[in-house]
């Protein structure tokens, strides 16, 4: 029938709305499922997995994410101001005849720079994977079945109309082996 | 890192011999039922005893950091020439043993050791508790750690008052207080999806009230799997020249000094092949206890511990071989103070010291070339008590023997700890263990979407060949 | 605090008289009185006293922590008082019988320091540690407050009143009243005691702990002198002692030390002294000799006699014939001969041996030297220890069968020191009335119906006259702490004489010395320029003929037979006791005084108390060791002390120090090790201090000596370095070994140089390590005592230590000294390693300790090669577990206002008197002038009566620091480090 292209990218809109929930036993079916789904135009909202899936991402065509470009910038961040603040105070604001030493003792400056790097980089990182992913403390767990973190994987499709009336999902998503199909308000 | 993971209940038969690092063949069910089990169960009478036995050391430990912080450092047996001795020579042991949990947690993962999976948390767990630990000992053994503050480069109101960046005491600070932050983000980012599948099988109440606020609503999405994956391989990334840096920086400690038996540039790698060593000494340890403890056989197999022996071959060879190059170097160098140092090193009053160093940390991990050894789990756990001692004698040796004879002879004099510092180490010892014990009853003390994501990896004949232990000589 | 001050006596007179006693009058403060009392008639001037207490009171909350006192300022400041600049009052020291002049430091109306006085001829700038310890005692909290009655307080009225109707009764019943006194420095004084003497049945006899009876009958007999032979170290080229310690403990050690380094200097136009000793047990002087035999006790008379016998021959008299020989090697004995006769006429002998006969021979060695006149002096002849054994004795039997109806103790404590003190504790108890005028309740004024305690040297009039014709002056500097009252006006009083000494003393000095000199026009000019002077040396009369006029034959006849009797009792488990004084304890005065007690012995190293020095072959024989606890059994007396292995120790010989084992001392003195006067013979009335022969026991019990040094050998390292006199002339550089001195090549270009380079240069060759620096950097610096149990744990906390090392064999060591504190390294290894910049450099070359911003990680300390820095274990300031001065706020009025008091956790060091320093520089910008070279001087530079320690400002070419610098034998500790210290070295030079 007239399905729409396949599209590479998937838009995720930020209002409710409802979507059709398959859940499988095995990640091979749940792999099965997404590849034909997508293969027949259908815009798939996301997947649930308890663990890492192998493939999932280049079956879901996900860009590889730009986390490290975040560690990059605050890497260097943290290097310059370590450094430069080190040099500032030991040179300009406060030079001091230490053990015959040259203010600018720049070699000994080295490790505590090197640590100030590795803490921003890592801090830095790790609090924009929690914002990118909206993740923080009292969040709502917004869960595509009641097992999807323990052994079970779901896929979820948005509603479309057209497709859905001819029931022609649903078969696609039985015949990939889910164990339970079923319509579901998300709030996702 | 990802893996396809085809673990169907029908043909699992077929892949048993493939099933490399789990013994049995749990489900994805059984996986979670498994290590969720102590965390709803009610302790065991084995817990309780170690529990009890740990609290008891920590009181005991915090007894004598009191009068101490009260009375005065004059209360340890530390004189005129031996400014450092238990104090510091604990403080390097516990940086030491946290060595492990990164090399485990971090420098495997980027190995892509699949064994690690099962005893990453916990290796984790152990790095903080050791660094908690560790970083005690520079606080107290000031006498007066409410002045601690002042190690801090902060804006003040009287005038240009920084800190001294050239001391290898600030870069300490800095040091492990980054391995710290850097260790307990890596820790707990890796218990995120843990957390959500403990609150989704719990039912309604503080439990699951407590999980759900901690699991930062984890829902399983792929997105976040995706950039989850990717922000344990750039934690890892950075942990590993962390902990290398770490131990070469305590290892300035010494080796920025002009102390003969201090004053030497092979400190660094000889500190960190030191401290990966007792670290795994610990690992050990703690995990044959614990898995015998917690019954978890089947994820914390013998082929685990047989792996973790191979390092500490490796790790005890490196350090052996370093004893045998600072007396080298000592001869080579030709400097009267230097030899004299190690002359009495080993011929002095403290030589039972080195000698018994010698033996535990060079010596004893040879029997590990024998498989019939590193297999079995009682030699293994001797072993790793005679680790533990011969790395804590090893910082004793080093400091006190270099001390207490240096340059000037009128100065010599002898070092006799006393009852409080004794305690104070006992105490240390208490920390961990109340902290760990804590831990495996509270958290999930082995990574369930890891092991559920490697549960199959083995199937793959591709990736079959990579899981040799022997892989490890890479490491 | 003391808790009812008496108010200044002479008010009148204070108002009429010069600045100086005036200064003197007014620095003194009445604490409670003045806050409590009705308001006294002098109100102004009691106003200013309580101020200037307050200040006191003020300056020290200063130095503690969370104290807060009220400081009352002035309303009108007096115009000598300034606050917080110090005043000097000229003084003479009361530490000892040697009576050297001090100056004295004032701060705000309290002694704070004691220092030579320049000006003195015998003594120069030099001290003693007893004399920097003397400020100590006067804050001794154990000091008598009030005057005793039979054991409980009373009046001054009341105590008198009974006195006098007790010595009126006396006279009219003819009875005998004795003064039993030690030895009278104080021309003053002993005129005074002349009078008393004029009444009937008052008699005066004069007793010394440590008794030179026999050289004073010897010299008595040989020229017919009273007194003692003022030796002249600084005349003599050859010096022999036997048994002599006359740089630590002999008669005049600040003096002689003085002489003797002055002729060690090698620069020296007539080269260097030549020291030969012959002793039993090392003592200071032994380790400083060019040549030292170890020699049995016994073996002293002979040791003389032979010497004589040689000398004689030279002279070309037929020597002694029956002079028994070989009982010690003679190669030493003809080499000494050799040398004596060689500088004849600048040669020396000096002995202190214990029985007349050996000291005839000395002095007819020293006349056939022709010393006499030159070297030995006896027409200024010193007037210190004129005590009479034989008078003593016969005291005490009179004592004991009741013939002395009164009896007062002024300035001894027999009941201690005495051999028999039971006997005499015993005798006193049949003496109708005794009177002591101890300070203290000691042992013999526990057992006196009256305690008259008498004033501090500080707090009192005085003089002195150590040697005859050499006056010195003593005035207070404080008003009396507690209610005491000089010893002389109580004589005065208990005379019916007005109690007013100081009255006395300017009478005396008007009618006695003030003819004499020629100077002055008026006696008050007179009597004014030696107050202020402190010191005044008056012709001596014609210089008499003096020959020897001694029996020699019959002396060594006396020797022979002592010989050959002695000869009979040896025995190879018998030991000769040999009992000396330590150079901090001495006689055992000072036994209240923990600075003294904490300074290492200078040759042992050991503190707190006293041992039986073994020689290590015994040791080794016996199976004792150092720290096991020995009874040495002579008989009917028995002690039990800790051995110490002696190395150089004669293996005949026992050596104990007396002077310890104070029963009723005070908190800190009393139990510290054992008293060996029990092992002092009585002969014949005569106190025999060597010989006693006893036994040695084990006890088995252990009692570890707290000792500040336990590794006795350089390892090889050139860390003293020394050379022969020989090798000197030949290259005056030799001795530097294998590093000559050398700047070590540096990485970076080296930091801009400041207005100052201070530094300091030591010369091992002057330096005999007598300690003295030691303790006047503690009383300078406020260095704390920390107690033999911390000294035992290596915490002792002297910012100053004297490293002493044995070189050679076990039996006949060579000893070498080296003072050790910051070397003020101008690439210091402590200061990088600091976390916090709590040690860092100065612009003018001091490495600074910053005590608040010090957290206590103790890197520094491990990491300065010197190990000179040391750490505040506990709060030792305030801390009952450290219950010495610093834990009473009268102890605490000895501190240094002008150095803060350590607290607990902070790392100190010696700062080269860095409050010295600015002060000097703040006179000179005063005077608008630069900083002359000796403007400044460190506390152990002034207190060095060798002169071996110079400091000063290496960027001035011409000082004295920087010439010593540019010698050929000047080098640096551990410079091969690369540390490049501040304080230099002169190699030590020995005569081969």
């Amino acid at each position: 029938m007239g399905s729409s292209p396949a599209s590479t990218s998937l838009e995720i809109s930020p209002v409710c709305s409802e979507c059709l929930v398959a859940t499988y036993a095995e990640p091979e079916a749940l792999l099965a499922a997404v590849r034909t789904l997508r293969a027949h135009g259908f815009k798939i909202y996301d997947v649930y997995t308890p663990c890492p899936v192998h493939g999932l991402d280049e079956a879901m065509g996900l860009h590889r994410s730009r986390l490290p470009w975040v560690t990059l910038a605050a890497g260097v961040l943290g290097l310059i101001s370590a450094i430069s603040f080190q040099f500032y105070a030991a040179v300009f604001d406060w030079s001091l005849n230490v053990g015959g030493k040259p203010d600018n003792s720049t070699l000994a400056f080295v490790p505590i720079t090197f640590e100030i790097t590795v803490l921003a980089a890592g801090l830095a990182t790790a609090a924009a994977f929690l914002l990118r992913s909206g993740l923080f403390p009292g969040a709502p767990a917004r869960l595509a079945g009641p097992r999807v973190t323990d052994d079970e994987f779901a896929v979820a499709l948005r509603w479309r109309s057209s497709v859905f009336e001819t029931g022609e999902a649903r078969r696609l998503l039985h015949d990939s082996g889910a164990i339970d199909i079923r319509q579901a308000v998300m709030e996702l | 890192m990802t893996s396809p993971l085809r673990a169907t209940h029908a043909d699992r038969r077929v892949r048993l011999p493939f099933r490399r690092w789990l013994d049995g063949d749990p489900s994805l069910a059984e996986i979670t039922d498994d290590v969720a089990r102590p965390l709803n169960a009610w302790p065991g009478r084995g817990w309780f005893m170690c529990f009890a036995a740990a609290f008891t050391a920590l009181t005991v430990g915090a007894g004598c950091v009191s009068y101490e912080v009260a009375t005065g450092i004059g209360v340890w047996g530390l004189n005129k020439t031996v400014g450092w001795a238990f104090d510091i020579t604990n403080f390097v042991f516990w940086i030491g043993i946290g060595h492990a949990g990164t090399l485990i947690s971090a420098i495997l993962l980027l190995f892509r050791q699949r064994w690690r999976t099962s005893i990453n948390r916990s290796a984790e767990a152990m790095t903080i508790f050791a660094v908690l630990c560790a970083a005690l000992f520079p606080l107290i053994h000031m006498g007066r750690p409410w002045l601690a503050f002042f190690v801090i480069p902060y804006p003040n109101s009287r005038g240009p008052l920084w800190v001294n960046f050239r001391s290898p005491l600030l870069w300490d600070v800095f040091a492990i207080n980054t391995y710290l932050t850097i260790s307990l983000v890596f820790w707990y980012v890796g218990m995120i999806p843990d957390f959500a599948t403990l609150r989704d099988r719990s039912g309604a109440g503080i439990k699951k009230t407590l999980y759900g606020i901690a699991s930062l609503g984890w829902n399983g999405s792929l997105r976040t799997w995706s950039r989850y994956e990717t922000l344990s391989t750039v934690l890892a990334a950075l942990a590993t020249p962390l902990v290398i840096s770490v131990h070469s920086i305590v290892s300035m400690d010494f080796a920025v000094s002009i102390l003969p038996g201090w004053h030497t540039t092979l400190f660094p790698p000889y500190f960190v092949a030191g401290a990966v060593y007792s670290g795994f000494g610990m690992v050990l340890t703690l995990l044959i206890l614990t898995r015998s403890l917690m019954h978890l056989e089947t994820y914390i197999t013998i082929r685990h511990l047989e792996a973790m022996a191979k390092v500490t071959l490796l790790t005890g060879s490196i350090v052996g071989f370093s004893y045998a190059t600072e007396f080298f170097t000592a001869w080579l160098n030709g400097t009267l103070y230097e030899q004299a140092t190690f002359y009495y090193r080993a011929t002095g009053p403290y030589a039972w010291c080195f000698w018994t160093m010698v033996a535990c940390n060079a010596v004893a991990p040879q029997v590990l070339w024998l498989r019939r050894v590193r297999t079995s789990v009682a030699a293994l756990f001797v072993l790793s008590i005679l680790v533990n001692i011969g790395m804590w004698l090893e910082r004793f040796v080093i400091i006190v023997t270099s001390l207490h004879r240096s340059y000037l002879p009128s100065t010599w004099v002898m070092y006799r700890p006393t009852i409080i510092e004794v305690g104070t180490l006992v105490g240390s010892f208490g920390l961990f263990f109340t902290c760990f014990l804590l831990f495996i009853r509270l958290l999930p003390m082995i990574a369930i979407w890891e092991i559920k994501a490697d549960a199959g990896v083995e199937a793959h004949g591709e990736l079959a060949g990579i899981d040799v232990p022997g892989d490890l000589a890479r490491v | 605090m003391s808790t009812e001050l008496k108010f200044w006596k002479s008010v009148d007179e204070l108002r009429t008289h010069s600045a100086e006693q005036a200064g003197a009058g007014r620095d003194c403060f009445a604490g409670q009185r003045a806050t409590t009392g009705p308001p006294p008639a002098a109100s102004r001037r009691d106003f200013l006293t309580l101020a200037g207490f307050s200040l006191a009171a003020a300056a020290m909350s200063a130095c503690s922590r969370g104290r807060v006192q009220k400081a009352i300022p002035f309303l009108n400041k007096p115009e000598e008082l300034t606050p917080g600049v110090p005043n000097w009052y000229a003084s003479t020291c009361g530490g000892c019988s040697a009576g050297c002049s001090l100056l004295v430091k004032t701060r705000d109306g309290r002694p704070i320091k004691v220092e030579g006085n320049d000006e003195s001829p015998l003594f120069g700038g030099g001290t003693c540690a007893v004399g920097q310890a003397t400020v100590l005692s006067l804050y001794d909290d154990e000091r008598l407050k009030r005057p005793l009655w039979r054991g409980s307080s009373a009046s001054w009225e009341d105590v008198d009143q009974r006195i006098e109707t007790h010595l009126a009764e006396a006279i009219s019943a003819r009875k005998r009243v004795v003064l039993l006194s030690r030895t009278i420095l104080g021309p003053t004084t002993r005129h005074l005691i002349r009078e008393w003497m004029a009444r009937p049945g008052f008699e005066h006899v004069t007793y010394d702990p440590v008794s030179f009876t026999a050289l004073r009958e010897a010299t008595r007999t040989s020229f017919g002198v009273d007194g003692l032979p003022h030796y002249r170290f600084a005349r003599a080229r050859t010096i022999v002692a036997i048994e002599a310690d006359f740089l630590g403990t002999w008669l005049s050690p600040v003096e002689f030390t003085r002489d003797y380094a002055a002729g060690r200097r090698p620069e020296n136009t007539t080269g260097m002294s030549r020291h030969i000793q012959f002793e039993s047990g090392v003592s200071l002087t032994g380790s400083n000799a060019d040549t030292r035999i170890a020699i049995a006790p016994s073996e002293r008379a002979l040791v003389a006699l032979a010497l004589y016998s040689r000398i004689a021959r030279k002279h070309g008299m037929a020597g002694l014939p029956d002079v028994p020989e070989g009982f010690i090697d003679p190669r030493p004995l003809d080499a000494a001969a050799d040398d004596l006769w060689r500088t004849r006429g600048e040669s020396l002998v000096v002995c202190g041996a214990d029985d007349v006969a050996t000291q005839v021979i000395v002095h007819a060695t020293n006349a056939l030297l022709g010393g006499i006149g030159t070297t030995v002096d006896l027409d200024r002849p010193s007037l210190q220890r004129q005590g009479d054994d034989v008078a003593v004795a016969r005291l005490i039997d009179d004592m004991e069968r009741g013939s002395v109806d009164t009896l007062i103790v002024y300035g001894v404590n027999p009941a201690y020191d005495y051999p028999q003190s039971d006997r005499f504790i015993a005798a006193m108890r049949n003496v109708p009335l005794t009177v002591s005028c101890a300070d203290r309740l000691d042992e013999t004024a526990a057992q006196a119906h009256a305690v008259c305690p008498d004033h501090h040297f500080l707090e009192a009039w005085g003089d002195a006259e150590p040697v005859a014709s050499f006056f010195s002056l003593a005035q207070p500097t404080i008003a009396p702490l507690f209610d005491t009252r000089a010893a002389q006006d109580s004589l005065l009083k208990w005379l019916g004489r007005a109690p007013d000494f100081y009255e006395y003393l300017r009478g005396y000095w008007r009618e006695t010395l003030y003819p004499r000199q020629s100077r002055y026009a008026t006696f008050d000019e007179f009597w004014d320029h030696s107050l202020h002077d402190g010191v005044c040396a008056l012709p001596a009369g014609p210089a008499a003929e003096r020959r020897f006029a001694g029996d020699v034959s019959a002396a060594a006849a006396s020797i022979v037979r002592d010989h050959e009797r002695s000869a009979g009792e040896r025995h190879a488990d018998r030991f000769e006791v040999h009992l000396y004084e330590t150079v901090g304890q001495r006689d055992g005065a000072h036994a209240n005084n923990p600075w003294l007690h904490e300074l290492p012995d200078p040759v042992s190293k050991v503190t707190w108390g006293n041992y039986a020095a073994i020689a290590p072959a015994v040791a080794s024989r016996l199976g004792i060791s150092s720290g096991d606890v020995v009874a040495l059994d002579a008989g009917t007396r028995r002690i039990e002390v800790p051995v110490h292995v002696q190395p150089g120790q004669s293996p005949r010989a026992i050596s104990i120090a007396m002077g310890y084992g104070r029963r009723r001392a005070g908190r800190v003195g009393q139990g510290v090790g054992a008293n060996a006067y029990p092992l002092v013979q009585v002969v014949a009335g005569m106190r025999r201090y060597a010989g006693t022969s006893v036994t040695v026991a084990r006890t088995g019990r252990l009692e570890p000596l707290a000792a500040t040094q336990t590794h006795h050998s350089m390892e090889g390292r050139t860390i003293v370095e020394q050379t022969t006199f020989a090798a000197w002339l030949a290259a005056s550089s030799a001795g530097h070994g294998e590093h000559e001195p050398q700047e070590v090549p540096s990485l970076w270009a080296g930091r801009p140089a400041g207005a100052h380079a201070w530094g300091m240069a030591i010369d091992l060759n002057t330096c005999t390590g007598c300690s003295a620096c030691v303790t006047a950097c503690q009383a300078e610096n406020n260095v704390p005592v920390v107690g033999r149990d911390e000294v035992r744990r290596g915490r002792e906390m002297h910012w100053i230590r004297i490293d002493r090392y044995y070189t050679g064999s076990e039996d006949d060591p060579e000893t070498l000294v080296q003072p050790m504190m910051c070397q003020h390294c101008n690439n210091a290894p402590c200061e990088p390693v600091c976390p916090v910049l709590a040690t860092v450099h100065s612009s003018d070359g001091l490495n600074q300790q910053v005590y608040n911003r010090c957290i206590g990680t103790r890197y520094c300390e491990n990491n300065c090669p010197y190990k000179v820095r040391r750490f505040n274990w506990f709060e030792y300031a305030r801390n009952s577990r450290f219950d010495f001065n610093m834990n009473s706020a009268l102890g605490s009025m000895t501190l240094n206002p002008d150095v803060a008091v350590r607290s607990r956790g902070v790392m100190e060091k010696c700062s080269l008197c860095v409050q010295r320093i600015q002060a000097g520089k703040l006179a000179a910008e005063r005077d608008g002038r630069p900083v002359a070279d000796g403007d400044i001087e460190t506390a152990c530079q002034q207190v060095c009566p060798a002169e071996a320690i110079v400091f000063g400002d290496l960027s001035d070419p011409n000082s004295r620091v920087s010439t010593l610098v540019r010698s050929q034998r000047r080098y640096r500790v551990l410079e091969e480090l690369g540390t490049r210290p501040n304080v230099s070295y002169l190699t030590k030079v020995r005569n081969a």
